[in-house]
């Protein structure tokens, strides 16, 4: 068991390493560099070598990759291609945002997609059932903008209850951004829940479909206590997994989405650092993302492994 | 469940044609696969002959009708530039058709292949290709592709290989645990022990019977394209900004949503109905083949 | 006394197969149980009999309803009773031993939890009380160190103990029927020994109605004072059981019985037991380690020496001869197949075919002719046929391979096989879902036969069989012995079958030789304690 756990750290801390070498090669393999995009059409010749002495980019490829990685563990991305910004400061402030953003729509979601997807597993094809998963086909189907674009028309243009687009600076105080983070928050909320709820409702079935559920009934157990005390442990367990799958489809899914709005967060900052080409920004902004995603997905499975007595007690010898 | 279901009275020729004919017949039985498939089909048909029935040529302007309403002669009303929206609308899916219909194929090959492959192979090549996976895995989906076309520009010779590339990774993971499931099968041990070459193991045992879920799985990668084609249209990272496209013209026409909401409207619907109708029929064809993909959940 | 306890009166059951046509599951089936009495429910798989114990509880799977017909319990309708009437019942009054307690016990619940939540149910009891009945529960079924099993969770038991939890549960409610839904399948024949024994000492106890469905005749001779024989939904034969098992008055019950294979007494199995003068197989001294080294451990060289799963194998086996290799689950019968196939190298001894070639022990350095001479066929027919494949697909394999024969040579030569496995021609376009299991492991011996081999490698070949089916399987190994000249190493965990085909037979436990010699030796008179025990207890129709 606790090698186990060792392991997955270990491939946490590998897929990471991974994550930051084809980043870093990503940038390197593919022309242009900070100095090509600063000076533009002057980049050449001397004034392109003196630039990149400046930055240092004549260096070898792996000293500056060292250089650049050691730098991102301690939270220190450089400065931005046109060398006025710290990239840390400005990203921060992004990041406080989007985790404002996101924590509210997995605060609401993740219980409401639970919720509706045991309902729809224990009302198998009966109309609770059909109703929620239709709805859930489209809302996981229809592209972010195209519901956004009906929310704020609807919301927005004709009953002008939620604000079309936010207007707050990025670094304005968390509560400013009430109540425009609302329709932001209600996309990314639709899109996840159908996702979730999806999930749950499959393991529902199959666990009330199982053996156990089936001895637990002629065992004389009533209906919902089978649910709840036999049935939804096993069933939820997979959810851990799929949350943290989410997660990861928030982080890139929230691009779009902070984009329609004009939300001050990472995705919208890593839109913009990409059309101006600020390679610096978009490295550092594309690592925190994946770096993020790697750690949910570990402390999930880190979680599952620990709720599933199957695996806590699972000897090495059975490996 | 009883041997009395195979009675010896049906010797029924395997092909491969006919099963698959079969299956779309049970698709299109279901209700959801009926929508799917008639949806996409709409859509293919009406992309392939779009240029013959538009009432206006697409880029045609006419600065006297700018951001005018639904009439008789414009039935979808005309945006910004005097443009005949219902013309832009219906050909506005042909690039992305185009575009994915192309890319899907490479992308389950490229990812379909490599996943069996080390799904049979094991040892090394598949800790570090998997390890690989997991890392190009934690990528921001869309990021990526939006560096890509930004350096290389956005012409399809540039997307498709991106796209296939890009999609097939998640791909290769599902291709190597649908390979797991068989490799563990008797049949695959009993073709081992024969002395079968991988190539002939991947090639008559593995194939035959990933096959299903790598049908069911590109209808699922194809709606998730084509959603990410028209996300990146969308964000102005499309193909040639003078061929209409959905995504973009969502795009331009929101600036003046409050105006003239029809110029929203006609590609919403055109673009959701396709999207909808791809993602339909995967769900029956799942269904028919007895595929749950759900408990993969969304990798 | 007088009055039974589940009285079953004239009950169908049936689905909706097709929009307005009703397939039946059970055909009027009328019977009935009474207090102290063990009534044994047996029939071969698809016959209903799992159905009827069930719909003694009042329960139905999904998709299942009845048709007509009374189950009576103590006298009132079952299916009348409402749903918290029902919850009484069942677990309380009538308990269920299901079929593998390793499926039906909640795998998110301690064992404690789970017996004491069927006790809370049905018993009036505080907490405490719950925790001291659950635990002498537990000990009345002879679990050992009952409060660290209560701590524990299902997987953490083993087959047997679980079954014993998932009795204990059944007692919770001090029943007066038991249901009990094959409840040895899949245990070792001496710990099925030990569970029915457990069962019948508490029935006797408790003077409980009890309700046996197995497939088993052997368990339902050890245990049943009455037995019904069912087939296709209808029960064929019912009555004492000595008189329907000793001599059935219905053909089909006449059949399934005949169709047991028995342990024969040495003497009446006269053996032509000509010496075979040509060895085909010879094992010296051969280990191998069930887990092979993970790729991580191959890199980072952990140099841990691994115990040898299974060691010590010698085996020498003359030219259409047989060797019965026997043992318990986990006893490395199958490991020792795997090894002479190549499938997992043998780590230490050497492995000869016909007398002198010298096989490497992995797979992937032997040469295809050396491959070609053993051949092996699988446990269960539905996993080892390729179900996108016909059989004339399946069967052109091994020839492709082994022969260069394809299309029209690879069809003829494939109908010839078949013919050999008395399945006509007609079969060949056939795929795996449109035949049954006995036709699917008619197959897979062509496939094995089609190498022309000098060894097949048998394993349990016959286990996910009915035993009407079973023996006219054996009987076509035995033909195909006798006119290729072939030799078998047989695996199988029924004695009677193994004891049937072989010449030889090796026991083995925990991976080690337990005795080997000539069958009708070992057979008349076992050496070894464990071989003792092992024949101790098989269970066989005739000694009801």
């Amino acid at each position: 068991m606790f090698n186990l756990l060792l392991r997955r750290l270990g491939l946490g801390v590998v897929t990471v390493w991974l994550v930051s070498v084809i980043i870093f090669a990503g940038m390197e393999v593919l022309p242009g560099d900070a100095c090509t995009v600063v000076l533009e059409r002057d980049a050449q010749g001397e004034l392109l070598e003196n630039c990149r002495k400046n930055l240092g980019l004549d260096r070898p490829p792996l000293e500056r990759y060292i250089d650049w990685a050691s730098g991102a563990i301690k939270g220190d991305f450089g400065v931005s291609a046109d060398g006025t910004t710290k990239i840390s400061t400005e990203v921060a402030l992004r990041v406080k945002n989007t985790i404002l953003l996101a924590a509210g729509a997995l605060i609401v979601g993740v219980p409401l997609a639970i919720f509706l997807g045991v309902v729809a597993g224990l009302a198998r094809d009966r109309f609770p059932d059909i109703f929620v998963s239709t709805v859930a086909i489209f809302a996981m189907t229809i592209p972010e903008f195209v519901s956004a674009t009906i929310l704020v028309l609807i919301f927005s243009i004709w009953l002008g209850l939620l604000p079309a687009v936010v207007l707050t600076p990025a670094d304005a105080p968390a509560m400013a951004f009430w109540p425009d983070v609302i329709p932001v928050a209600i996309i990314l909320v639709l899109v996840m829940v159908a996702h979730i709820m999806r999930m749950v409702r499959s393991s529902v079935i199959e666990v009330m479909a199982s053996e156990y559920v089936q001895m637990a009934t002629l065992k004389g157990v009533p209906y919902w206590q089978i649910v709840i005390r036999h049935a939804l442990p096993s069933a939820l367990l997979p959810a851990i997994n799929v949350v943290a799958l989410t997660v990861g489809w928030l982080l890139g899914g929230v691009v779009v989405v902070e984009m329609v709005f004009n939300y001050p967060g990472i995705g919208r900052m890593a839109v913009d650092a990409i059309k101006g080409r600020d390679l610096p920004v978009i490295q550092a902004l594309v690592m925190l993302i994946a770096a993020t995603y790697v750690l949910v997905n570990m402390v999930a499975d880190l979680m599952s492994m620990l709720l599933n007595p199957r695996l806590r007690t699972l000897k090495m010898r059975s490996k | 469940m009883t041997d009395a279901a195979v009675s010896p009275t049906s010797p029924e020729r395997a092909s491969v044609l006919r099963r698959w004919g079969q299956v779309l017949r049970d698709v299109v039985r279901r209700p959801s696969g009926a929508i799917g498939v008639f949806l996409v089909s709409a859509h293919i048909i009406l992309a392939l002959i779009s240029p013959l029935i538009t009432p206006y040529e697409f880029s045609s302007m006419d600065s006297d009708i700018i951001l005018a309403p639904a009439s008789a002669e414009h039935w979808m009303g005309t945006d910004s530039l005097g443009r005949d929206i219902f013309s832009r609308v219906l050909m506005g899916g042909r690039e992305a058709l185009l575009v994915c219909f192309l890319a899907i194929p490479l992308t389950m090959i490229w990812g379909g292949l490599t996943g069996i492959y080390l799904g049979l192979r094991g040892g090394w090549p598949d800790e570090v290709v998997m390890r690989l996976v997991d890392a190009f895995l934690a990528l921001p989906g869309i990021l990526p592709l939006m560096v890509f076309v930004v350096i290389f520009g956005g012409g399809n010779e540039v997307l498709i290989p991106t796209l296939a590339f890009f999609f097939g990774i998640p791909v290769i993971r599902v291709a190597r645990a649908a390979t797991h499931d068989v490799v563990a099968r008797d049949y695959v041990l009993a073709a081992r022990a024969r002395g079968h070459s991988r190539f002939s193991i991947m090639w008559r045992e593995l194939l035959p019977n990933t096959f299903d879920v790598m049908m069911v799985e590109g209808a699922m990668r194809l709606s998730w394209m084509l959603l990410t084609f028209s996300s990146l249209a969308f964000l102005g990272f499309g193909t040639n900004p003078a061929i209409p496209d959905w995504g973009q013209m969502i795009s331009e026409a929101r600036v003046y949503m409050s105006l003239a909401p029809w110029g929203v409207l006609g590609p919403m619907i055109a673009l959701s109905s396709l999207i909808i109708g791809v993602n339909l029929t995967a769900d029956a064809l799942a269904k028919t083949l007895g595929i749950d993909r759900t408990r993969k959940a969304v990798v | 006394m007088a009055d039974p306890v589940i009285d079953i009166r004239d009950l169908s059951v049936g689905f909706t197969a097709r929009a307005g046509h009703t397939q039946e599951v059970l055909k009027s089936v009328s019977i009935s149980v009474k207090a102290g009495e063990t009534l044994g429910i047996v029939g071969e798989s698809g016959s209903g009999k799992s159905t009827l114990a069930l719909a003694s509880m009042g329960y139905m799977k999904p998709g299942l309803r009845k048709l007509k017909g009374d189950v009576l319990f103590d006298g009132r309708e079952v299916f009348d009773q409402s749903l918290r009437q029902l919850e009484g019942l069942r677990g309380g009054k009538l308990g269920l031993i299901p079929q593998s307690s390793g499926q039906a016990l909640t795998p998110t619940m301690r064992i404690g939890a789970q017996v004491q939540e069927a006790l809370r149910l049905h018993c009036n009891l505080s907490a405490a009380e719950c925790s001291s009945r659950a635990e002498a529960l537990l000990n009345q079924v002879r679990l050992p160190d009952v409060p660290a099993i209560m701590k524990r969770f299902p997987h953490e038991l083993s087959g047997g103990q679980q079954q014993r939890v998932a009795i204990a549960m059944a007692l919770a409610g001090e029943p007066d029927a038991l249901v009990l839904d094959e409840p040895t399948t899949g245990l070792d024949v001496t710990t099925q020994k030990q569970i029915l024994e457990l069962v019948q000492d508490l029935a006797r106890e408790r003077n409980m109605a009890m309700m046996l469905v197995s497939h088993d005749l052997g368990v339902i001779a050890r245990c049943c004072h009455r037995v019904a024989v069912m087939y296709q939904g209808e029960i064929v034969l019912e009555g004492p059981a000595k008189d329907v098992l000793k001599k059935p008055k219905h053909p089909y019950a006449q059949q399934l019985i005949d169709a047991v294979p028995r342990i024969q007494k040495a003497k009446a199995k006269a053996k032509k037991s000509s010496p075979s003068t040509t060895e085909a197989l010879n094992l010296e001294d051969v280990g191998i380690c069930y887990s092979q080294p993970g790729f991580w451990e191959k890199t980072l060289g952990s140099n841990t020496p691994r115990a040898l799963t299974v060691d010590g194998i010698n085996i020498s086996l003359g030219r259409g001869k047989t060797i019965g290799l026997v043992g318990e689950s986990g006893s490395g019968k199958s490991t020792i197949l795997k090894a002479i196939a190549g499938l997992l190298p043998a780590q230490k001894g050497k492995i000869r075919v016909g007398g002198d070639t010298l096989l490497k022990p992995s797979i992937d350095r032997r040469r295809p002719e050396e491959l070609r001479r053993v051949q092996m066929i699988f446990q269960n027919p539905d996993d080892s046929l390729n179900p996108r494949h016909t059989v004339a697909e399946i069967l052109a394999q091994p020839l492709q391979l082994y022969f260069g024969k394809t299309g029209r040579a690879a069809r003829d030569r494939a109908a010839e096989l078949l013919d050999t496995v008395r399945l006509t021609p007609a079969y060949l376009d056939r795929l795996p879902r449109q035949m049954s299991g006995g036709e699917k492991q008619r197959v897979a011996i062509a496939r094995a036969f089609a190498a022309e081999p000098e060894i097949v490698l048998c394993d349990e070949i016959t286990s996910a069989l009915d035993v009407s089916v079973q023996a006219s399987v054996l009987d076509l190994l035995a033909d195909l012995k006798d006119q290729k000249q072939t030799s078998y190493v047989f695996v199988g965990h029924d004695l009677a079958v193994v004891q049937q085909l072989s010449d030889q037979v090796m026991v083995l436990r925990h991976g080690r030789v337990c005795e080997a010699g000539p069958v009708d030796q070992v057979y008349a008179n076992p050496q070894s304690d464990y071989t003792k025990t092992l024949f101790d207890a098989v269970l066989e129709p005739g000694n009801a």
